[in-house]
């Protein structure tokens, strides 16, 4: 071979190990997505026969007004906006705990519904279905369930903060810290179950960063990157839907449990107005285009200034198609979707109540 | 000459592995939390305004694990003007100071890590309380004789919390209204197709104000 094309050859390797080297330095901080687990509207594994009405049609499932929502096999799990436990059966109400708290502000199911997580003026506790029983929760911040089992994973308080891992079911609490984390005003959530999402809270006119944690390895890498508006929800199975703003109106994606991007959607709605079943996701789309497209989003919308009057698609995780269009009778404002059976439940924002609506299926 | 390219490949080899890893910068995050008041059921995020406390991080990433920056010098500056600094300073708290201009330059400078000198530096826009009037029509639209309409108060300061409310509909003050929420009976209404309501609401010398059109349809 001729020297010349021998160096040429060498000359050609080197830039392509520079090259690599270049692409791997940018590779962390590629900007790719993320966080927060819709955990008011989380559902056992297994498919049920729930009657959710006729299609189409809107049936009240609790006349009460709820925070959070579990739809099992046979029956519906409800959390009162006084932190009052409750479980429809076919059309009897039976009450699991009767202690009502002053200044509730949010509750949470664990992933069996076995286990519920309720904030108290700002504190946390967690009730216990088969025991019966509430107990108080150590100091912290953002809890968010496991996908599988009864791990919290939280932001622990005092001076030194952790991202710490606790199971409630031990008879004392042994938090195991998988970080140190100086990080303010910051959301946690579960990825799948060995990946965590950290999240800055996000804004429409603000810039953004979510990171994702191993949670065996610890390690970190960027999901989304210094994005506006950011805005996410995860179903513990490394899928992703993420909401991103560049002044009003913004952008929903679809991404894996790294956060790249597998598509955007054709739709304008919020993921909190979203929720992920095995193979699908269902969305509330407001009717009115505008309602969305002309607001500084997320903000408007959950500070309550506009509200929406919906219709459901079903989305095709595989091929991002929306599969069905479901157009209510009655006006409604959804948040909180479980996609169960053959019908979504979910609550109407404008009455807090909880409803569900029979699918073409 | 085979080993000459060898040895030469072998080189370039590790140069290239060498410029790898050195471009791979540790990454400086900088997150923040203002005090700001917002709504308990709000799960957004709460802005800073003048007098806002605010609480600035900082952490560094280096090679997907956070750095112990402790002995690290860190200044820390605000739109470009040096304010403080110092060993292991990690975070820095101020309040917003009057006359701020609509976004913060906040950069954190860390030197001695790695003997590198990193910087970051973010925007956090400075808001004014803001007044939300929440309606359970869709819309501008109210579809009932009587409505009711509810106000929440956005990124005030201070402690105290001892909102007042100032209700109008059509520039006239309503029956109901004294409180966040705004009881309307709109039959008494005269010209229903629009309806102005204006809030007002109040806290130790802050203002912030909102006007709304609603329709009444059937």
């Amino acid at each position: 071979m001729n020297q010349k094309v021998k160096l040429g050859l060498i000359v050609l390797v080197a830039a392509g190990i520079i090259f690599l080297g270049y692409r791997l330095r940018n590779r962390a901080e590629i900007v790719a997505p993320i966080n927060n687990s819709g955990n008011a509207g989380s559902e056992t594994n297994n498919q049920n026969n729930n009657p959710a009405g006729e299609i189409g049609s809107l049936k009240p499932v609790l006349e009460d007004k709820l925070l959070a929502y579990l739809v099992g096999d046979q029956d519906v799990l409800g959390v009162k906006t006084d932190g009052r436990v409750i479980k429809k059966s076919s059309s009897k109400i039976e009450v699991l705990s009767d202690a009502d708290f002053e200044d509730v502000r949010g509750a949470s199911f664990s992933y069996d519904g076995k286990r519920i997580l309720l904030e108290v003026g700002g504190y946390f506790k967690f009730f216990n279905t088969e025991k019966s029983s509430w107990r108080d929760l150590p100091l912290m911040s953002s809890p968010a369930w496991s996908p599988n089992n009864h791990d919290l994973a939280y932001i622990s308080g005092g001076d030194t903060t952790y991202i710490s891992l606790l199971n409630v079911d031990l008879s004392t609490f042994r938090p195991r810290n998988i970080t140190r984390l100086d990080f303010e005003d910051t959301l946690l959530a579960w990825i799948d179950s060995g990946h965590l999402a950290l999240s800055e809270k996000g804004a429409s006119l603000l810039k953004t960063s979510s990171w994702a944690i191993n949670t065996q390895t610890k390690a970190w890498n960027v999901l989304v990157y210094e994005k506006q508006g950011v805005s996410s929800i995860w179903d513990g199975k490394g899928n992703g839907l993420v909401f991103t703003s560049s002044g009003r109106g913004g952008t929903l994606t679809l991404v894996n449990n790294k956060g790249e991007s597998l598509r955007n959607l054709e739709v304008l709605t919020l993921p909190d107005k979203c929720a992920f079943s095995d193979a699908s996701l269902i969305c509330a789309i407001p009717k009115d285009t505008k309602a969305l497209s002309g607001s500084f989003l997320p903000d408007a919308y959950n500070k309550g200034g506009i509200t929406t009057e919906d219709y459901f698609i079903e989305i095709s995780l595989g091929s991002g198609e929306i599969i069905s269009r479901f157009d209510p009778a009655q006006s409604l404002d959804a948040t909180n979707l479980t996609l169960k059976g053959k019908g979504v439940y979910f609550i109407n924002k404008s009455d807090g109540k909880l409803y569900s609506m029979g699918l073409k299926k | 000459m085979k080993r000459i390219l060898l040895s030469l490949f072998l080189l370039i080899l590790i140069f290239g592995a060498n410029i790898a890893s050195a471009q791979i910068r540790p990454q400086v995050l900088l997150t923040w939390k203002a005090d700001s008041y917002i709504p308990k059921e709000y799960k957004g995020r709460a802005l800073p305004v003048v007098g806002s406390g605010l609480k600035i991080s900082v952490m560094v990433l280096d090679g997907g694990q956070f750095a112990d920056i402790s002995q690290s010098e860190i200044n820390w500056y605000i739109d470009g003007n040096f304010y403080k600094g110092g060993v292991g300073m990690k975070s820095l708290s101020l309040d917003v100071p009057v006359g701020s201009p609509v976004v913060l330059r906040i950069k954190a400078q860390v030197s001695g890590y790695r003997d590198l000198l990193l910087s970051k530096t973010i925007e956090i826009p400075v808001v004014r309380p803001e007044a939300i009037i929440i309606s359970h029509f869709s819309g501008n639209n109210i579809k009932a004789n009587n409505a009711s309409l509810v106000a929440r108060p956005f990124f005030f300061t201070g402690n105290s919390h001892d909102f007042s409310y100032e209700w109008k509909v059509n520039d006239k003050d309503p029956i109901s209204g004294k409180n966040d929420v705004l009881s309307m009976d709109l039959s008494a209404l005269q010209d229903k197709s629009n309806i102005k309501v204006g809030l007002i609401i109040r806290n130790s010398g802050e203002t912030a104000s909102l006007v709304r059109n609603f329709i009444y349809t059937k």
